[in-house]
């Protein structure tokens, strides 16, 4: 029995296909998927979220979302996601930079600490999915 | 009776105008399929998520949640006002204008105070003329909508309507009825009213469902994203009516323009007969005077 999988962002469906296995970035930590699963409703972190169909990987860098899983189903709602083939290193590079600046500029208590936080959380993941697999693509 | 040379100059610039008007109806045609397949791309999210949010507030007791906070008397009201960046789309805006000056009047006699998000220059435009308050003008992108625009407004209205500084959130918009209706709509954005329970139908309550964090904390961050795709919709709606209403516009012009040029071709022949008749006469006059 297969896992549906389907990753929506507001601007159009990403993925829509079905898959063996899905690690993603649940809230409590990293999760995994198989086919009769329980029903489970979570948020997403900022992180790695991978499928395999057959013996393919692939990976996504996912930022902030949620996931309804049922026994055949996994739909997985988020803001933006991005294949590791599809990351541009300068752009991932500059924004990191820019985050770290901006950075040390705030203090702790600011309000937008938390945002430029997870700007640069964003940044080292999608430099880190880079690194791991997007080289060989 | 013009003369030869003139018509056939109206002649000339009414068929350029025809030229511009074609052009300008074909491209509002192509950027309003765009938007439809933005919309149609959107809707999955939009659903979704409406779905989720849903199943939540079903379970939990949601008066609390200060995005569905019902306020007794309502003292300030927040517009988001659609409108588009530029004209030439018939009634478009000025319907909408219609709208909000129906509101402004109604608000003056609830004492009631208005402050505005302007998505287009018509509308900022307008409420710098009726000297109005504006919060956040976002014109330029009518359009076009894109989900930066959205976070903007978004982030404008959930923690000032969460910190009590807004009783209500509302749209002004063109509802995409049909390609050749729009229709000027209020709607309320926040707060959120709850959508009515409703009982699950196949039994499906029972299975015990696994939340993470917890319910009430998925669905604060869930509220939000659910503004914003609301706010995407309604800005989507709305540009794919300005192209829809740009497009009729353009046709009826266009159209018009042929008209003009049939008939001005009628009196430009008409014309040039009336002067080959007179030469023809000034001939048979002078042949006759020989004799």
């Amino acid at each position: 029995m297969p896992l549906k999988l389907t990753i929506i962002t507001p601007e159009k469906i990403i993925v829509d296909k079905d898959v063996d296995e899905v690690v993603a970035p649940g809230w409590l930590g990293e999760f995994g998927v198989l086919p009769g699963h329980a029903r489970f409703i979570t948020l997403l972190n900022i992180g790695e979220l991978i499928y395999k169909t057959g013996g393919e990987e692939e990976h996504l860098a996912v930022n902030w979302g949620f996931a309804e899983i049922n026994q055949t189903r996994m739909t997985v709602l988020v803001e933006t996601a991005e294949f590791d083939h599809d990351i541009d290193f300068k752009r991932a590079l500059a924004a990191k930079q820019r985050a770290e600046e901006e950075i040390k500029k705030t203090s702790m208590i600011d309000a937008q600490y938390e945002a430029l936080e997870a700007a640069l959380k964003r940044a080292l993941l999608r430099l880190d999915l880079y690194q791991k697999y997007g080289k060989q693509k | 009776m013009p003369t030869l040379a003139v018509i056939r100059k109206r002649i000339k610039t009414v068929t350029n105008t025809a030229k511009i008007t074609k052009a300008m109806k074909m491209i509002a045609a192509v950027k309003l399929r765009k938007m439809q397949q933005q919309a149609v791309n959107a809707r999955a999210y939009s659903r979704k998520i409406e779905e989720m949010v849903h199943e939540i507030t079903a379970q939990i007791d949601t008066t609390l949640h200060p995005l569905m906070r019902r306020p007794e008397k309502i003292k300030k009201s927040l517009i988001i006002l659609a409108t588009s960046d530029r004209g030439l789309c018939g009634g478009y805006n000025s319907n909408i204008i219609r709208l909000v000056s129906q509101e402004i009047l109604e608000s003056k006699k609830e004492n009631r105070e208005l402050e505005f998000i302007t998505t287009g220059r018509k509308g900022r435009d307008f409420l710098r003329r009726v000297n109005l308050p504006i919060k956040l003008d976002l014109s330029g992108s009518s359009g076009s909508p894109d989900y930066s625009n959205v976070m903007d407004i978004a982030n404008a209205i959930i923690k000032d309507f969460s910190d009590a500084n807004y009783d209500e959130v509302k749209f002004i918009y063109n509802r995409f009825v049909s390609i050749l209706t729009q229709k000027a709509t209020m709607e309320q954005l926040l707060p959120i009213t709850r959508t009515e329970v409703s009982e699950h139908a196949d039994g499906s309550e029972d299975i015990k469902v696994i939340y993470e964090p917890s319910l009430g904390e998925i669905l604060s961050s869930l509220l939000p994203r659910m503004i914003e795709s609301r706010i995407y919709h309604t800005l989507l709606e709305s540009a794919a009516s300005e192209h829809a209403a740009r497009m009729t516009a353009m046709d009826s012009s266009t159209n018009n323009a042929k008209e003009m040029t049939d008939h001005l071709t009628l009196v430009m022949n008409r014309a040039r007969q009336s002067t080959i008749t007179k030469e023809l006469m000034d001939i048979v006059n002078g042949a006759e005077a020989m004799r």
